[in-house]
Formats: C-alpha cells, structure tokens, sequence
C-alpha cells in the first residue's frame, strides 16, 4: 500500500511541476531528476542500476557518498551508461539480448531477471560493478574526482621483473574501494541471494582492478632495447565485458557450502559449493549462480523478457545467433528489403569523391 | 505492484518526508542540496565517447613513471660521464713533468664503462666484454702477421660474432638489448682496424684500447667516435667546462627526454588515438619509433658532451655538435637526406670505411654495399635487413631520379640542397621549384610512414620483430610504397 501511495504522489508531483516548470527554481532542478525515470536519458541507467523506483534514483547512503567525493556522480552516470551499452554489446548474438526497459515510473532497467538467481543475473551484477569500478578509477586519473590521492610507492606488479611502477597506483583502488561501498550498499539481507549478488560484484571489480595492462616501449640504437619504458593503465571496458562474458560462459551454479561456526558480520568471503561436484570451487574473479536460468524462448513476465519473436537472426549460423536455436525450432521469416546505398565510387581529381546510388535487396530473416 | 513488492527492499532507505518536503517546496537538508547542485552544475554537459584518455591521465599516468624510469638509467650514466671528465681534467698534468700516467686515465675510462654496462645491463655486459677481449687478439695477431689485412679481419670476425651470437650462442631477449652498444663498439674496433691497417694510426695499447672501446660517455647509447676523437679527449684542458659546454648538455639533455615522453605517452596514447585510419595509424607508430631514435640520439650526446667530447663526431664543418637531427628527418627535403641525419656519427663511418673503399666497383654497388655492411652490424634482423635496403634502394632511386629531373628542368629539385654555385636556371626559391620539393618530401614522409611502422610496441619489440611481423605489416598497407617506388624507378628508366 505504501508503495502505491508513493507512485501516485510521485506522479501528481510530476504532473504538477510539468505545468510549472518556471514557477519555482527549486522545482524545476527536481523535475530534472524526475526526468532519469525517462527512457534515453543519460541517468536512465542510474535509475535501474539500483534497482531504485523513485524519484531520486540513490538511497541515502550513496547520497552521503557521493556528495563526500564530489566529482563521482557523472562518473556513475557515464559508469552506468558503459555498463548497458557492455552487456547489450555481449549478448547481441544470444536469445536474452539484455533488453532493457523504458519503464516510465523508474522500474528496473534489466527488468525483473535481477530477482532471479540465473546466470545473466550474475552476470549484470559483475558488469555494473565493474563499470562502476572503471569509470570511477578513470575519472580519478583525469583529476575529476578531488578525494582520491595517488601515492608514488613503488609496487611491482604481477608477472614483471626489474620493473617497478611509480606512477599512480590508487586509481584502480579507489574504484574498486567506491564501487563496493556504492554498489554494495544496496545489498541486504542475509539470504543466499544476497551473497551470490555481492560475490558476483567483488568479481566484477576484481576484472578491472587485477587486468591493468602493461604498456612498454623499447628505447635503443635501431630498435634495439636498451632501454625499456613502461606505464600502466586501465583496461578498456571492452575487454573488461569480454572476459566478464568468459565468465559468464564458465559460470558456476553453486549452493550456500554449510560454514560452521564463522559468526562474524559483514564478512565478504563466502562459502560456495559448486552443485556439480566434480567442479572446482568458484574462485573470486568466477560468476556463481543458483537457478537455472530459463530458455528465453517465449514471452516470459515473470521475467519481463519479450522472448525471442521478431528477432532477427542469422540464417547461415548454426551458433545461437543462428535462425534455429534463436527461433527456438519455431522457423523464421525472410523478407527482402531494399537498400539504397552509395556505390561504385569515383576519385576524381582533385579532390572529390564521385558515386552512384544503387538499390540493392537484401534479407532479413525474423523469427516466428 | 507486484513485482514492485520485491523491491521492497531495495528502496526503503529513500527519505519519503525529504521527498515530500521537496515537493512542497521546503527547504531542503544541505547534504541533498549539495548533492543536486554537484548534479545540476554538470548536467549541461554532453555525455559523447569518452576520448581514448585525457590530457592528464596520460601525464600522471604515462609521463611520471616513464620519466623515472628513463632517469633511473640516465643519471648514473652521466654522472659516471660526469666524474670521468672530472679525473681527466683535474688529474692532467698541465706541465708534462708532473703528469699522471696515461694508462691510468684509459683504465679509469674503461672501468667507468664496465661499470656503466653493469648498470643498464647486468649480466648481460658479458657479451660486449667478450667481443671486445676477442677483437683485439684478432687485432694483435693480424697486426703482427699482415698489417694491411687488419680491417678485413676484424670485420670479418665482428661479422661472425654477431651472426654466431644473434642466430646461436644468446637468448634472443638478452641479445636484442645489447645488440645496441654491440653496434657501435663493433663500429669502433672496425673503424680502428681500418685505421691501423692504412697506418693512419699505431697500433694502441691494451689500455688505450680498451679505454676508446668501452668509454663511459660512447659505451651505451653511443654515438661512435673515432679513436682520434678519444685521443684529443685526454688532451684537454680545465677551459673545456665552460658556459656553452654547459648548456649544451643540458639542452641535448632537455630534447632527449621531451622526446622520450612524446614517443612513448603523448604521440600513441593520446594524439593519435589507435581507431584512425590505417596510414595515419603507420606515421604514428613510424614517427613514435623516430622519436624514440631522437631521445637515444640526444641522450649518446648528453653523455658524449658531458665526458668531454668535442665538437667532431662528425667531420663535415656544419653540423659539428650533432648526432640526429629531427628537423631534417620529420620536415625531410628527401630520403637521402633523412638517411644521412638519421645517425650522423653512423653516416660519417660508413661514408669513410665502407662507401669510399668501395666506391671502385661504381656508386651503385656501394651503396648496396653500404646498407650490406649496415645491416650486418645490425645483425641478422629480417626486419632491419628488409628496411634497410628498401632504404637503400628508394634514396638511390630518390637521388637519380631528381638528378635527372634537375638536368631536364634545370631547377634546384635534387635530393641534396643545391649549393649556391649551382648553376641552374631556377633556383630553390622559384615557386614550382619550391612546390616540387615539398611534394618530394611528402613522398619521403610517405616512404617514412611506411618504412618505420613496424617498429611498433607488440610484443615483439622485446626480442626483435620476425619477418612474419614484417610482411604483415607491410601487407595490411597493400605495400603501396613499394610499388611507387618501383613505379618511379621505371619512370626514371623511361625518360
């Protein structure tokens, strides 16, 4: 009941200052805020991120947190953003594509999947965390974010000898630091699946804290390498979603392993046991999971997912972007369509580029 | 609402009454006041790509810790340059009769150096310690036996070593480090060889050997000096630390490692971002690669300078103090020019003890014989052998062909800089004059895009790149220099 009062106030609200944008100042900056619940806005994305029905899309502990570091809220949105667009980018050949919804009244982006306990469950929680992650840490090296310091020590890092980093090595730091007080706050409870949400959290961050590159370059006579400079940065996100998306691939289902007596509170390890025993233990970078996740073949609300009709598929494949499994067996449309593309371009001298138009038809298969 | 239920949870932190007073218009606490103006105040921006990485990421990222590792290597090795010019100017007699013995400045010379090898490469130093030990047996023996034959032999012998170390006897990785000052110690003791064998010097002893070969301030980064040059080093006097030799090494000093950073930070991670188009892609990494050449080269100068060379690395009067020069290379009249200011010292040395010799057998074969000899003492490299004679090849091509458009037009267009004396009916001032030879030295940046791009930082920049790399390299650009240069050669041919 008092969710329903809530939407409702919200919605009058919203109506009213609609009407009176110019009438109070203070008005119009909430009605701004208002405006994430909108789809194609940039703080879309911070709305469902966490999961957050309301107006103002942070609880009140990233609010303390955020206005303690300021500087890290556009970093969130373009964290949060990046995390979309990742997991879109990830599973464009599969039948759960990572829908995202436009839900008007500030719904969950990635719909009701994230009540469940399946892989592409595990695998949006490792992904926002890691954006989060990554584009804290990036904003701190662009000196966008006043609190985070660097601190010169020398580190050697993994898998180099004779080289010692001196440059700024709390950048990856403080974003992993951020990203679990920010991400992690949002998680309560003590059940199972709140455990399986923050391990696939800290395994997110993990992917970007642990895969900063090397970057080197040899200084000699003819190429020679005399002597050797190298940086670190971070990894691109690309690569970050990709080796989240091995994990994905490799994830381990797994139950809550009985641990004895450990009473202490706010303990992060937890004790997995793959279900499958034959299987290894999930490490701390692996993605876990306890509910087999549905075939996303039709229509599911329980999910929120659409299924996978009207998609368009590839009808030579025969992965999963392939028309038969995409379809899940039930066939597929082909149209023709026609295109009007530039063609048989020209160089003429000088300097402009001359072409024709021609019309060509292609296909596109949709599934049933 | 039911699925809302579920998140339930996930949302009872949120302030209802701060809502409610907000949207009753109250004030509001201040901590969600400065939270909306820290929201409001970056709102207007546009959120577009983030660019590959910021101004300041790759400063405080990239610059400081190359900066530090570049000066790590560099300040010791010029502070033992440093006290070197010191025990040579402090210890020498000014008056013959209370002098210190010359072999002691050749030994501290040659300590200095060891030492300076230990520091940049370990246990590494070895190499170079064996070939120069082998060498001058070889050079003892010969001078002994057949005086004449002595640069023959030592460059046969440095030949075999370094194929033997490249191809069997060193770990590719340790190889390809020192194979930088094993280049110009075998220039060294080749260029000496020579020497001894014409008679134009006597056959030093072990200590003043060894005091040239492995001079601190040349041992490195180089850059070659001969052995007359090491010889008026000691007979100097305290009037040499002046104010200009001060400010010379600190500007050599200041370009070499403006270049360094520009090479390794600014120009690959930041300028040039790595999605542009593939030829600008292969200047970037090309241009990389010669800044990189320039931070040595200015480095081998800072040093040379600061261990009390003078002045003549290089013999031709202009241009004494140099060792690269930049401008000549990045804005390039041709490649033939490129070719020459690319290493001075280098160019000098093949001029005097491969190109002139050889000049008998007619310039072409000279030439051929002169990329030979460099990419010899470059080693067995597919890489360098394959960019050195496309080098070799495109500046003779370059030099004729201008040649004989210069005779047809009678115009200044040659590879080299017409003198004043020259003669042509249209100088270097005529208008298309001046328009032809910026189209040549776009060509030559071409050629030079081309050429260095593989010089790039993969994986391979540790043990040298395979001919595999190569061929990839030049492929993805459909070897399109190379067919245009084919294409002028014929082009030459024809008219």
């Amino acid at each position: 009941m008092r969710e329903l009062l809530f939407i409702i106030l919200v919605l009058t609200a919203a109506f009213h200052f609609g009407q009176g944008k110019k009438t109070k100042l203070k008005g119009t900056k909430w009605w701004t805020l208002a405006n994430i619940g909108q789809p194609s806005n940039d703080l879309h994305s911070n709305t469902q991120l966490y999961n957050s029905p309301s107006l103002l899309p942070l609880t009140k502990r990233q609010r303390r947190l955020v206005t303690k570091n300021p500087g890290t809220i556009l970093a969130l949105m373009a964290g949060a953003r990046m995390a979309i667009e990742e997991c879109k980018y990830q599973f464009r050949n599969r039948r759960w594509n990572c829908p995202t919804m436009d839900v008007g009244n500030g719904g969950p982006i990635f719909g009701k999947i994230l009540q469940r306990g399946c892989r592409e469950t595990s695998f949006i929680y490792a992904i926002t965390s890691a954006a989060v992650t990554h584009s804290i840490a990036r904003a701190c090296s662009e000196g966008s974010v006043y609190t985070c310091t660097c601190d010169y020590q020398l580190k050697k890092p993994r898998g180099t000898k004779n080289w010692e980093w001196g440059g700024c090595s709390d950048n990856a730091n403080f974003g992993h630091k951020f990203s679990r007080k920010f991400v992690d706050v949002l998680e309560k409870g003590r059940d199972f699946r709140y455990m399986m949400n923050l391990h696939n959290n800290e395994a997110g961050r993990v992917h970007v804290s642990k895969n900063m590159e090397l970057e080197c370059k040899c200084h000699g006579m003819s190429g020679s390498c005399t002597i050797k400079t190298c940086w670190m940065r971070l990894p691109t996100f690309r690569k970050v979603g990709l080796l989240l998306k091995d994990r994905f691939d490799g994830a381990s289902k797994v139950v809550s392993a009985n641990n004895g007596g450990g009473r202490k509170k706010r303990r992060r390890r937890f004790k997995f046991v793959p279900t499958n025993p034959n299987l290894k233990k999930p490490g701390r970078r692996d993605l876990v999971y306890f509910e087999q996740s549905p075939t996303f073949c039709d229509r599911d609300d329980s999910i929120g997912f659409p299924g996978t009709k009207g998609r368009e598929c590839n009808a030579t494949s025969i992965g999963i972007d392939g028309c038969d499994l995409m379809c899940c067996g039930r066939g597929f449309n082909s149209e023709s369509y026609t295109v009007r593309e530039r063609c048989s371009c020209i160089f003429q001298w000088c300097c402009h580029v001359k072409c024709e138009t021609c019309t060509r038809t292609k296909i596109r298969h949709t599934c049933l | 609402m039911e699925g809302m239920d579920d998140f339930d949870t996930y949302y009872d932190e949120i302030d209802e009454d701060l809502i409610q007073a907000y949207l009753n218009g109250e004030t509001i606490d201040p901590e969600l006041e400065a939270f909306l103006s820290s929201y409001e105040k970056n709102y207007g921006q546009e959120y577009e790509e983030i660019p590959s990485l910021s101004l300041l990421e790759v400063g405080e990222n990239c610059m400081l810790p190359v900066l530090t590792e570049a000066l790590k290597v560099l300040l010791p090795l010029l502070a033992l340059s440093f006290i070197f010019k010191l025990i040579s100017n402090l210890w020498k007699p000014d008056a013959e009769e209370v002098g210190v013995p010359r072999s002691f400045l050749h030994l501290t010379s040659a300590l200095f150096g060891i030492l300076a090898l230990h520091l940049v490469f370990s246990r590494d130093l070895v190499y170079i310690l064996y070939c120069c030990c082998l060498v001058y047996l070889v050079l003892i023996a010969v001078h002994v036996l057949r005086r004449q034959y002595c640069g023959i032999a030592v460059s046969a012998f440095i030949v075999v070593y370094v194929l033997l170390c490249e191809l069997y006897l060193v770990d590719e990785t340790a190889w390809h480090r020192v194979r930088g000052a094993q280049i110009i110690m075998s220039m060294k003791v080749i260029g000496l060889a020579f020497d001894v064998a014409s008679g134009a010097e006597e056959m030093p002893s072990m200590f003043e050997y060894l005091g040239y070969v492995l001079c601190v301030g040349t041992v490195i980064f180089g850059p070659w000096v001969s052995y007359q040059d090491y010889k008026n080093l000691l007979c100097q006097d305290r009037k040499s630390m002046n104010m200009w030799w001060i400010v010379r090494i600190a500007r050599s000093g200041a370009v070499s490692l403006v270049c360094m950073v520009y090479s390794t930070c600014f120009l690959t991670n930041w300028l040039i971002p790595s999605s542009s188009y593939r030829w600008i892609l292969a200047y970037r990494d090309a241009q990389s690669f010669r800044f990189s050449h320039y931070f040595v080269s200015f480095a081998s100068e800072t040093t040379a300078l600061l261990c009390g060379f003078r002045g003549s690395f290089y013999k031709d009067n202009e241009s004494r103090w140099s060792v690269s020069k930049p401008y000549h290379i990045e804005v390039p009249r041709s490649l033939v020019e490129v070719v020459t200011y690319w290493n001075l010292p280098m160019h000098y040395w093949l001029k005097t003890y491969v190109f002139k010799p050889s000049r008998i057998f007619g310039t072409f074969v000279a030439v051929i014989l002169t990329y030979t000899a460099s990419s010899l003492l470059h080693g067995l490299n597919f890489q360098l052998a394959a960019v050195l004679f496309s080098l070799g090849f495109y500046s003779y091509v370059e030099f004729v062909f201008r040649n004989k458009l210069s005779r047809i037009f009678n115009a200044c267009i040659q590879a080299k800089t017409c003198p004043d004396s020259c003669g042509h009916e249209y100088t270097s001032y005529h208008p298309l004059v001046l328009l032809t030879n910026v189209c040549f030295a776009l060509l030559a940046v071409f050629h030079l895009a081309y050429l260095g791009l593989m010089f790039d930082s993969s994986r391979e920049q540790d043990k040298g790149y395979t001919m595999k790399h190569t061929l990839e390299k030049w492929a993805n650009l459909d070897y399109a220099s190379h067919w245009v240069v084919l294409g002028t050669y014929i082009f030459y041919l024809i008219i």
